[in-house]
């Protein structure tokens, strides 16, 4: 099912896709989707990725897993933050690998040198 | 004023000529001269200062020397525009050692546009040239009788007459006074600052001390460049342990703490900080609503960029130079939250030609997009009746830089008075969604969906101030509440604050600070191998708390209060429109409750004056009542 929306109107249920203009479209899909930003994104080399819902830890390990050239530098081959920022739906920061991911969530990953 | 070593004219264009007398510089520590100099244009004399080592290692360098002969020199109520309003340049012990980023120097004023206390940062060859002309610091002050370059060496000062370069763009001056001193150094102003634009820079080889108009400062003093050189070098006091320090901190510096910078530079903030809702649009009428994913770094990266640039003795490279319609540009996450988000621009074009247009002119990106934001609103609103600005004009932006950096017409002569003159023109309504604070122009992040942010835009000193406070830190850390915080979040802001003012007074780059691996520690450890210092942590944390104290009580000489301490009202009214955090208001309780504690953990009064207590804690009583700094109120 793919239906095109705002995707901060509805960050909860919705994810973000890329067309060739850079501009934001919106497709819903199933599992979690983990969105990359920044120096994440040049080594992981994809903007985004869909993965199974889990605890945060599951949907990190994923992660790893399917780029691995993010370990060592900002995940651990088991999918602990390393010099990673981690935040859900656009809104909570968290360390918690523990916490619940479900269907429809977003994670985004990006590297610990805010600012500028 | 001594004036000691005046001689005559020997060239046409010199307007005056100085020697410096021989008062013996600092001995025993390394790092320091220990002396500073005080240059008059009006009268064409110089004098030399001693600073002692217990002056020295209560301020250290940089910012913190920069505010504290601010305090010193700068007389209390003086309008910063003019004659006897002092522009300190201040250099830092670090500053020609082997420590990477260091190669930084610290410009103080009273702000023209803030008029309250303002030390902004720049970096590259200008500090390690200016430093060796055998000082600490230069205090200017006066006014040249015609717009002139001052020179100053090792050896001698003198002041040139340079009617051919006022007018010039910074690029061109550049370029003069390239042919004219090989091998020196020199910091100058645009257009901009010669105009007295309130937002003015001063510029040394493409980078500016950007914030709060020191260029109209300069440009007050009809000083277009201060050229530097000499042959004076510090001693470092334990030189086998600073390379060897040095070396670590290198290879730290290579890794993947500081790859941000390195690979995409600032830029990379736009889509990250747009999807957490915190990259303001339109004049904070929204966040992640425009699309601007194309002014992202990850996308700028493979079409536009032509260049990366390191500053001097600088092993991270941060500086990305991206080509526009009449040559390159150097484009930092402010530069695309300034003039593309908060006009709500989405033509890359426009946006980066705009940018140089700001750099070649003199101008702080940051102010003049916020201002042009600000009045495209106030258009819109039917508050200000600007033609040029009245609808959507595809590819104006530039124009509109240009009559700011150059005060033509109605648009440059009010929109380069900033923000907070602007809304004072136009009303209380205006007033209430006018983006400032103290008058500095607010950065691009947003206060409702970064509250720790906004607490630190509001009682940072210099006013709207992202590089003195780094809340965002605070706010985009876990295990709190983003939307929510608490006092102990409070605790985190003064912390970082506190590391920012010390990061600025040592000097080091702030984009080293995840490289330091235990971050007063090795702070103690680079300035101990250089001044030979016993210097611990813990005196480290003191100087850091003195440094922001000396800027409150600068601003409380000049009348500033707790009123001050606030954000636009628009804030605490108005829903957040789009992104993550929709629907944020500021909590006005909360805020001033969250400031109230802030406030305690300061040292400082509930009306937020520094307590005496205070003062004595920090060493500072007698130097704060010498300088009329004390506010017996605050007991």
């Amino acid at each position: 099912m793919e239906v095109e929306k705002d995707c901060f109107t509805c960050p909860r249920q919705a994810v973000s896709d890329v067309n060739g203009n850079g501009r934001d479209q919106t497709v819903i899909r199933a599992g979690v989707t983990v969105e990359f930003f920044g120096v994440v994104r040049l080594v992981a080399g994809r903007r985004r990725l869909d993965v199974k819902p889990g605890s945060l830890g599951d949907v990190l390990r994923q992660v790893v897993e399917q780029c691995p050239t993010l370990a060592p530098a900002y995940l651990t081959s088991t999918g602990r933050p390393n010099q990673c920022q981690v935040v859900l739906n656009g809104l909570l920061v968290t360390d918690d690998l523990s916490r619940r991911v479900s269907e429809g969530e977003s994670v985004l990953l990006t590297t610990l040198d805010l600012g500028g | 004023m001594s004036g000691a070593g005046e001689i005559p004219r020997t060239q046409p264009n010199v307007l005056w000529s100085a020697v410096p007398d021989g008062t013996a510089a600092v001995q025993g520590c390394g790092g320091y001269h220990g002396r500073y100099l005080i240059i008059d244009l009006t009268r064409g004399a110089v004098q030399v200062c001693t600073l002692g080592q217990e002056e020295l290692r209560r301020v250290v360098g940089g910012a913190g020397l920069g505010v504290y002969l601010l305090l010193r020199h700068n007389p209390p109520d003086v309008d910063p525009l003019a004659s006897d309003s002092c522009l300190v340049i201040a250099f830092s012990p670090l500053v020609g050692s082997p420590f990477t980023t260091t190669a930084k120097f610290a410009i103080a004023a009273k702000s023209p546009l803030t008029e309250r206390c303002c030390d902004s940062l720049c970096s590259s060859a200008f500090a390690l040239a200016g430093k060796r002309t055998g000082f600490d610091a230069l205090v200017i002050k006066g006014v040249a009788d015609q717009p002139c370059v001052l020179v100053v060496s090792d050896r001698e000062v003198h002041a040139l007459a340079a009617p051919e370069l006022w007018g010039t763009t910074v690029s061109a001056c550049d370029r003069h006074l390239a042919a004219r001193y090989p091998g020196r150094e020199w910091v100058t102003i645009g257009p901009a600052g010669e105009r007295l634009v309130r937002f003015a820079t001063i510029q040394h080889d493409g980078r500016h001390a950007g914030r709060g108009g020191l260029g109209a400062v300069m440009g007050s003093k009809r000083l277009k460049a201060v050229v530097v050189s000499g042959n004076c070098f510090t001693r470092i006091a334990e030189p086998e342990s600073a390379g060897r320090l040095a070396r670590e901190l290198a290879a730290r510096s290579l890794g993947p703490a500081t790859a941000k910078y390195r690979l995409l530079g600032t830029v990379a903030n736009v889509a990250f900080l747009r999807r957490v809702g915190a990259l303001p649009e339109r004049n904070f009428r929204s966040a992640g609503v425009e699309p601007l994913e194309h002014f992202s770094g990850e996308d700028l990266l493979g079409e536009q960029r032509v260049a990366r640039k390191s500053c001097a003795a600088c092993t991270i490279g941060c500086e990305h130079r991206f080509r526009t319609a009449g040559g390159e540009a150097r484009v930092e996450y402010e530069t695309i939250y300034a003039l593309a988000a908060a006009c709500g621009r989405q033509d890359l074009d426009e946006v980066l030609e705009a940018a140089r247009l700001c750099d070649e002119l003199g101008l702080d990106t940051i102010s003049t997009g916020v201002t042009i934001g600000f009045a495209l609103e106030c258009v819109e609103r039917g508050w200000l009746r600007l033609p040029e600005m009245a609808g959507h004009v595809r590819g104006a932006l530039p124009g509109w830089v240009e009559a700011i950096g150059l005060k033509m017409g109605d648009l440059g002569e009010l929109l380069g008075e900033g923000v907070r003159r602007l809304a004072a023109r136009l009303g209380p309504e205006a007033e209430n969604i006018a983006p400032h604070v103290k008058g500095l122009e607010l950065p691009g992040y947003e206060p409702r969906a970064m509250p720790m942010m906004g607490l630190g835009l509001a009682v940072t000193a210099r006013g709207a101030d992202h590089n003195r406070t780094s809340g965002y830190e605070v706010d985009l850390s876990p295990g709190h509440d983003r939307l929510a915080p608490g006092f102990e979040q409070v605790a985190a802001l003064v912390e970082q604050e506190n590391r920012a003012a010390l990061m600025d007074s040592l000097i080091l780059c702030k984009f080293l600070r995840r490289a330091l691996t235990d971050f007063y520690a090795d702070c103690a450890a680079m300035l101990r191998t250089v001044t030979g210092w016993d210097v611990t942590s813990g005196e480290l944390r003191e100087v850091a708390e003195r440094v922001v104290t000396l800027r409150r009580l600068f601003n409380t000489r000049e009348g500033a209060d707790c009123s001050e301490d606030t954000l636009p009202d628009r804030f605490f009214r108005e829903p957040l429109s789009g992104g993550p955090a929709a629907g944020a208001v500021l909590d006005r309780s909360r805020f001033y409750r969250l400031r109230a504690h802030y406030y305690a953990l300061r040292g400082w009064s509930p009306d937020g004056l520094v307590r005496l207590d205070t003062l004595q804690r920090l060493s500072l009583l007698p130097f704060a009542e010498a300088v009329g700094a004390v506010c017996t109120r605050a007991q």
